[in-house]
Protein backbone atom coordinates (compact mmCIF):
# COMPACT_ATOMS: atom_id res chain seq x y z
CA UNK A 1 0.00 0.00 0.00
CA UNK A 2 1.58 3.15 -0.62
CA UNK A 3 1.79 6.35 1.56
CA UNK A 4 -0.39 7.95 -0.03
CA UNK A 5 -3.35 5.75 0.12
CA UNK A 6 -2.11 4.70 4.08
CA UNK A 7 -2.45 8.54 4.94
CA UNK A 8 -6.27 8.63 3.24
CA UNK A 9 -7.23 5.81 5.04
CA UNK A 10 -6.45 7.47 8.45
CA UNK A 11 -8.27 10.28 7.06
CA UNK A 12 -11.18 8.59 6.37
CA UNK A 13 -11.22 6.35 9.73
CA UNK A 14 -10.93 8.90 11.81
CA UNK A 15 -13.11 11.62 10.39
CA UNK A 16 -15.61 9.36 8.46
CA UNK A 17 -14.89 10.27 5.59
CA UNK A 18 -15.75 8.96 1.90
CA UNK A 19 -12.08 8.87 0.02
CA UNK A 20 -13.19 11.30 -2.45
CA UNK A 21 -13.64 13.78 0.26
CA UNK A 22 -10.17 13.66 1.72
CA UNK A 23 -7.95 16.11 -0.39
CA UNK A 24 -5.21 18.44 -0.22
CA UNK A 25 -7.41 21.20 0.92
CA UNK A 26 -8.92 19.08 3.41
CA UNK A 27 -8.81 21.37 6.76
CA UNK A 28 -8.80 21.67 10.37
CA UNK A 29 -11.65 23.35 11.23
CA UNK A 30 -13.97 23.35 8.51
CA UNK A 31 -15.40 20.01 9.10
CA UNK A 32 -17.56 18.71 12.46
CA UNK A 33 -15.41 15.79 12.60
CA UNK A 34 -12.18 17.61 12.28
CA UNK A 35 -12.13 19.68 15.71
CA UNK A 36 -9.50 19.74 18.55
CA UNK A 37 -11.21 16.34 19.36
CA UNK A 38 -10.55 14.81 16.39
CA UNK A 39 -7.25 16.44 15.49
CA UNK A 40 -5.87 14.72 18.36
CA UNK A 41 -7.26 11.32 17.08
CA UNK A 42 -5.96 12.10 14.09
CA UNK A 43 -2.37 12.67 15.12
CA UNK A 44 -2.66 9.68 17.52
CA UNK A 45 -3.54 7.90 14.27
CA UNK A 46 -0.89 9.23 12.33
CA UNK A 47 1.39 8.30 14.52
CA UNK A 48 0.58 4.51 14.51
CA UNK A 49 0.19 4.12 10.88
CA UNK A 50 3.30 5.32 10.22
CA UNK A 51 5.50 4.72 13.30
CA UNK A 52 6.36 7.82 14.25
CA UNK A 53 6.25 10.77 17.40
CA UNK A 54 5.59 13.94 15.88
CA UNK A 55 6.91 17.03 17.64
CA UNK A 56 4.42 19.39 19.10
CA UNK A 57 5.19 21.84 16.51
CA UNK A 58 4.39 19.68 13.84
CA UNK A 59 0.93 18.95 15.41
CA UNK A 60 -0.08 22.31 15.75
CA UNK A 61 0.81 22.88 12.39
CA UNK A 62 -1.01 20.17 10.78
CA UNK A 63 -4.06 22.01 9.10
CA UNK A 64 -5.01 20.33 6.10
CA UNK A 65 -4.52 17.01 4.66
CA UNK A 66 -1.68 18.34 2.37
CA UNK A 67 0.17 19.62 4.97
CA UNK A 68 0.20 16.10 6.51
CA UNK A 69 2.01 14.90 3.85
CA UNK A 70 4.62 18.00 4.39
CA UNK A 71 4.86 17.07 7.69
CA UNK A 72 5.18 13.55 7.44
CA UNK A 73 8.41 14.33 4.96
CA UNK A 74 9.93 15.44 7.86
CA UNK A 75 9.83 11.97 9.54
CA UNK A 76 10.79 10.17 6.60
CA UNK A 77 7.56 9.46 4.95
CA UNK A 78 7.81 10.00 1.09
CA UNK A 79 4.62 10.81 -0.77
CA UNK A 80 6.02 10.27 -4.33
CA UNK B 1 -36.38 27.87 45.99
CA UNK B 2 -33.35 29.31 46.24
CA UNK B 3 -33.04 33.17 45.77
CA UNK B 4 -30.14 35.33 45.43
CA UNK B 5 -29.27 39.01 45.02
CA UNK B 6 -26.49 38.91 42.95
CA UNK B 7 -24.81 42.09 43.89
CA UNK B 8 -21.13 41.46 42.14
CA UNK B 9 -23.54 41.63 38.55
CA UNK B 10 -23.77 45.23 39.63
CA UNK B 11 -19.72 45.56 39.09
CA UNK B 12 -19.89 43.62 36.11
CA UNK B 13 -23.09 44.10 34.46
CA UNK B 14 -24.38 47.24 35.60
CA UNK B 15 -27.72 46.14 36.17
CA UNK B 16 -29.89 45.00 39.66
CA UNK B 17 -29.73 41.13 39.15
CA UNK B 18 -31.87 38.35 41.07
CA UNK B 19 -31.05 34.69 40.54
CA UNK B 20 -33.83 32.64 41.18
CA UNK B 21 -33.02 28.26 41.08
CA UNK B 22 -35.75 26.53 41.44
CA UNK B 23 -36.44 22.90 42.16
CA UNK B 24 -39.58 20.31 41.16
CA UNK B 25 -41.70 21.26 44.14
CA UNK B 26 -41.48 25.49 43.60
CA UNK B 27 -44.64 26.46 41.77
CA UNK B 28 -45.43 29.47 39.45
CA UNK B 29 -47.20 30.87 42.55
CA UNK B 30 -44.35 30.98 44.55
CA UNK B 31 -41.83 32.55 41.78
CA UNK B 32 -44.80 35.01 40.84
CA UNK B 33 -44.60 36.37 44.95
CA UNK B 34 -41.07 36.42 44.64
CA UNK B 35 -41.29 38.42 41.61
CA UNK B 36 -43.20 41.06 43.48
CA UNK B 37 -40.85 41.34 46.21
CA UNK B 38 -37.81 42.23 43.89
CA UNK B 39 -39.91 44.32 41.39
CA UNK B 40 -36.87 46.75 41.62
CA UNK B 41 -34.71 43.78 39.75
CA UNK B 42 -33.96 44.61 36.31
CA UNK B 43 -32.65 41.77 35.40
CA UNK B 44 -33.56 38.21 36.66
CA UNK B 45 -31.99 34.77 36.22
CA UNK B 46 -34.30 31.61 36.69
CA UNK B 47 -32.94 28.12 36.56
CA UNK B 48 -35.53 25.53 36.50
CA UNK B 49 -35.35 21.54 36.40
CA UNK B 50 -35.91 20.39 33.15
CA UNK B 51 -38.67 18.25 31.70
CA UNK B 52 -41.59 20.14 33.76
CA UNK B 53 -44.03 21.64 31.72
CA UNK B 54 -45.28 23.98 33.94
CA UNK B 55 -41.72 25.59 33.82
CA UNK B 56 -41.28 25.22 30.01
CA UNK B 57 -44.52 27.47 29.60
CA UNK B 58 -45.38 29.10 32.37
CA UNK B 59 -41.77 30.99 32.08
CA UNK B 60 -42.24 32.49 28.72
CA UNK B 61 -45.78 33.60 29.61
CA UNK B 62 -44.32 35.61 32.14
CA UNK B 63 -41.91 37.54 30.04
CA UNK B 64 -38.80 35.33 30.23
CA UNK B 65 -36.83 34.03 27.36
CA UNK B 66 -35.04 30.86 28.04
CA UNK B 67 -31.03 31.39 26.92
CA UNK B 68 -29.11 27.79 28.04
CA UNK B 69 -29.11 25.05 29.79
CA UNK B 70 -26.35 24.38 31.92
CA UNK B 71 -25.27 20.70 32.88
CA UNK B 72 -23.32 19.71 35.96
CA UNK B 73 -21.01 16.84 35.36
CA UNK B 74 -19.22 14.56 37.72
CA UNK B 75 -16.47 12.27 37.79
CA UNK B 76 -14.85 9.68 40.07
CA UNK B 77 -11.37 9.33 40.56
CA UNK B 78 -11.52 5.23 39.69
CA UNK B 79 -13.43 6.04 37.03
CA UNK B 80 -12.46 9.17 35.28
CA UNK B 81 -10.09 7.51 32.40
CA UNK B 82 -8.91 9.89 29.38
CA UNK B 83 -8.89 8.16 26.01
CA UNK B 84 -5.05 7.11 25.28
CA UNK B 85 -4.77 9.77 22.20
CA UNK B 86 -4.58 12.77 24.60
CA UNK B 87 -1.56 11.50 24.89
CA UNK B 88 0.01 13.36 21.78
CA UNK B 89 -0.82 17.02 22.85
CA UNK B 90 -0.02 16.18 26.39
CA UNK B 91 3.49 15.14 26.12
CA UNK B 92 4.79 18.92 25.78
CA UNK B 93 2.74 20.06 28.51
CA UNK B 94 2.58 21.14 31.87
CA UNK B 95 0.53 22.84 34.65
CA UNK B 96 2.54 25.25 36.78
CA UNK B 97 0.87 26.93 39.76
CA UNK B 98 1.38 31.51 39.43
CA UNK B 99 1.13 32.33 42.95
CA UNK B 100 2.71 36.12 42.62
CA UNK B 101 0.19 38.66 42.28
CA UNK B 102 2.16 40.60 39.61
CA UNK B 103 2.27 37.01 37.52
CA UNK B 104 -1.26 36.87 37.96
CA UNK B 105 -2.42 40.41 36.50
CA UNK B 106 0.03 39.37 33.51
CA UNK B 107 -1.74 35.94 33.30
CA UNK B 108 -5.07 37.85 33.71
CA UNK B 109 -4.07 40.25 30.54
CA UNK B 110 -3.68 37.63 27.95
CA UNK B 111 -7.23 36.49 28.45
CA UNK B 112 -8.83 37.68 25.70
CA UNK B 113 -12.62 39.47 26.01
CA UNK B 114 -13.58 36.74 24.14
CA UNK B 115 -12.64 34.07 25.82
CA UNK B 116 -16.45 33.26 26.79
CA UNK B 117 -17.91 32.78 23.89
CA UNK B 118 -20.95 31.03 24.33
CA UNK B 119 -21.80 32.00 27.63
CA UNK B 120 -26.04 33.60 28.14
CA UNK B 121 -23.80 36.90 28.72
CA UNK B 122 -22.37 37.24 25.28
CA UNK B 123 -25.22 35.74 23.81
CA UNK B 124 -27.69 38.17 24.98
CA UNK B 125 -27.93 41.91 22.91
CA UNK B 126 -28.65 43.78 26.17
CA UNK B 127 -24.93 42.84 26.81
CA UNK B 128 -21.33 42.50 24.82
CA UNK B 129 -18.70 39.82 24.66
CA UNK B 130 -16.94 42.50 25.81
CA UNK B 131 -19.06 42.81 28.83
CA UNK B 132 -18.87 39.13 28.92
CA UNK B 133 -14.83 38.74 29.39
CA UNK B 134 -14.63 41.61 31.94
CA UNK B 135 -16.91 39.67 33.81
CA UNK B 136 -14.97 36.60 33.51
CA UNK B 137 -11.86 38.10 34.77
CA UNK B 138 -13.72 39.58 37.49
CA UNK B 139 -14.76 36.45 38.48
CA UNK B 140 -11.66 34.55 38.70
CA UNK B 141 -9.93 37.88 40.92
CA UNK B 142 -12.89 37.16 43.15
CA UNK B 143 -12.19 33.14 43.67
CA UNK B 144 -8.17 34.44 43.52
CA UNK B 145 -8.89 36.66 46.63
CA UNK B 146 -10.92 33.86 48.47
CA UNK B 147 -7.64 31.45 48.14
CA UNK B 148 -8.66 29.65 44.64
CA UNK B 149 -5.05 28.68 43.12
CA UNK B 150 -4.01 30.30 39.47
CA UNK B 151 -2.58 27.67 37.17
CA UNK B 152 -1.17 28.00 33.99
CA UNK B 153 -0.75 25.42 31.05
CA UNK B 154 2.22 25.44 29.37
CA UNK B 155 3.31 24.09 26.12
CA UNK B 156 6.63 23.58 26.02
CA UNK B 157 7.89 26.67 27.73
CA UNK B 158 4.82 29.18 26.15
CA UNK B 159 1.98 29.40 28.20
CA UNK B 160 -1.33 28.36 26.57
CA UNK B 161 -4.34 28.65 28.85
CA UNK B 162 -5.53 28.44 32.75
CA UNK B 163 -7.60 26.88 35.04
CA UNK B 164 -8.96 27.96 38.51
CA UNK B 165 -8.40 25.60 41.36
CA UNK B 166 -9.96 25.22 44.83
CA UNK B 167 -8.27 22.66 47.14
CA UNK B 168 -11.89 22.02 48.35
CA UNK B 169 -14.15 22.34 45.63
CA UNK B 170 -12.43 21.35 42.87
CA UNK B 171 -11.54 23.21 39.07
CA UNK B 172 -13.72 26.23 38.37
CA UNK B 173 -12.97 28.34 35.19
CA UNK B 174 -10.71 27.73 32.85
CA UNK B 175 -9.42 29.09 29.16
CA UNK B 176 -7.06 28.85 26.50
CA UNK B 177 -5.35 32.28 25.47
CA UNK B 178 -6.35 33.32 22.07
CA UNK B 179 -3.51 32.53 20.17
CA UNK B 180 -3.46 28.62 21.02
CA UNK B 181 -7.57 28.41 20.92
CA UNK B 182 -8.66 25.58 18.57
CA UNK B 183 -5.07 23.21 18.60
CA UNK B 184 -6.50 20.59 21.04
CA UNK B 185 -5.42 22.46 24.31
CA UNK B 186 -8.80 22.90 25.76
CA UNK B 187 -8.96 19.05 26.33
CA UNK B 188 -5.40 18.88 27.68
CA UNK B 189 -6.39 21.73 30.64
CA UNK B 190 -9.24 20.40 31.67
CA UNK B 191 -7.50 17.01 32.11
CA UNK B 192 -4.76 18.28 34.06
CA UNK B 193 -7.21 20.50 36.10
CA UNK B 194 -8.96 16.95 37.13
CA UNK B 195 -5.82 15.23 37.71
CA UNK B 196 -4.72 18.12 39.45
CA UNK B 197 -7.91 18.18 41.93
CA UNK B 198 -7.72 14.14 42.22
CA UNK B 199 -3.98 14.28 43.04
CA UNK B 200 -4.73 16.64 45.81
CA UNK B 201 -6.73 13.88 47.56
CA UNK B 202 -10.14 14.40 46.21
CA UNK B 203 -12.11 11.09 45.04
CA UNK B 204 -15.40 12.79 43.12
CA UNK B 205 -15.64 15.78 41.05
CA UNK B 206 -18.92 17.76 40.33
CA UNK B 207 -18.36 20.87 38.16
CA UNK B 208 -20.67 23.87 37.86
CA UNK B 209 -23.19 24.60 35.12
CA UNK B 210 -21.58 24.27 32.12
CA UNK B 211 -23.70 26.11 29.19
CA UNK B 212 -25.10 23.27 26.19
CA UNK B 213 -24.00 26.41 24.01
CA UNK B 214 -20.86 25.16 24.93
CA UNK B 215 -20.60 22.07 22.51
CA UNK B 216 -16.83 21.39 22.54
CA UNK B 217 -16.97 21.65 26.75
CA UNK B 218 -19.33 19.06 26.55
CA UNK B 219 -18.04 16.85 24.51
CA UNK B 220 -14.97 17.06 26.35
CA UNK B 221 -16.29 16.63 29.86
CA UNK B 222 -18.28 13.56 28.03
CA UNK B 223 -14.91 11.86 26.31
CA UNK B 224 -13.43 12.20 29.46
CA UNK B 225 -15.80 9.76 31.48
CA UNK B 226 -17.67 12.58 33.22
CA UNK B 227 -21.56 11.44 33.76
CA UNK B 228 -24.14 13.88 33.72
CA UNK B 229 -26.03 14.95 37.10
CA UNK B 230 -27.85 17.16 36.43
CA UNK B 231 -29.30 19.94 33.94
CA UNK B 232 -31.37 22.95 34.29
CA UNK B 233 -32.90 25.21 32.16
CA UNK B 234 -31.96 29.06 32.18
CA UNK B 235 -33.84 32.02 31.23
CA UNK B 236 -33.23 35.71 31.47
CA UNK B 237 -35.42 38.54 31.90
CA UNK B 238 -34.80 42.23 31.60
Amino acid sequence: MSNEQKLKNVFMEVLSLKEEEVTDNLEYNTITAWDSVGHMQLVAAMEDAFDIMMETDDIIDLSTYAKGKEILGKYGVSFQ
Amino acid sequence: MKVTEAIWEKRNLGVDCLEIDMDETDSLEQLDQVLENYKDKNYIVVKSPVKHERFLWGLPQRGFTYIESQIVFEAKKETYKAPSYMAVMERSTSLKRVSEQDDIIKALEKISDDVFDTDRITLDPSFSKEIAGQRFKNWIADLIRRGDYFLELYLKDNPVGFVIVNKDDGASLAGIYSNYKGKGLGMVLIKKGIDYVFSNGQKKIITGGVSSNNIDIIKIHLLLGFNINTIKYVYVKH
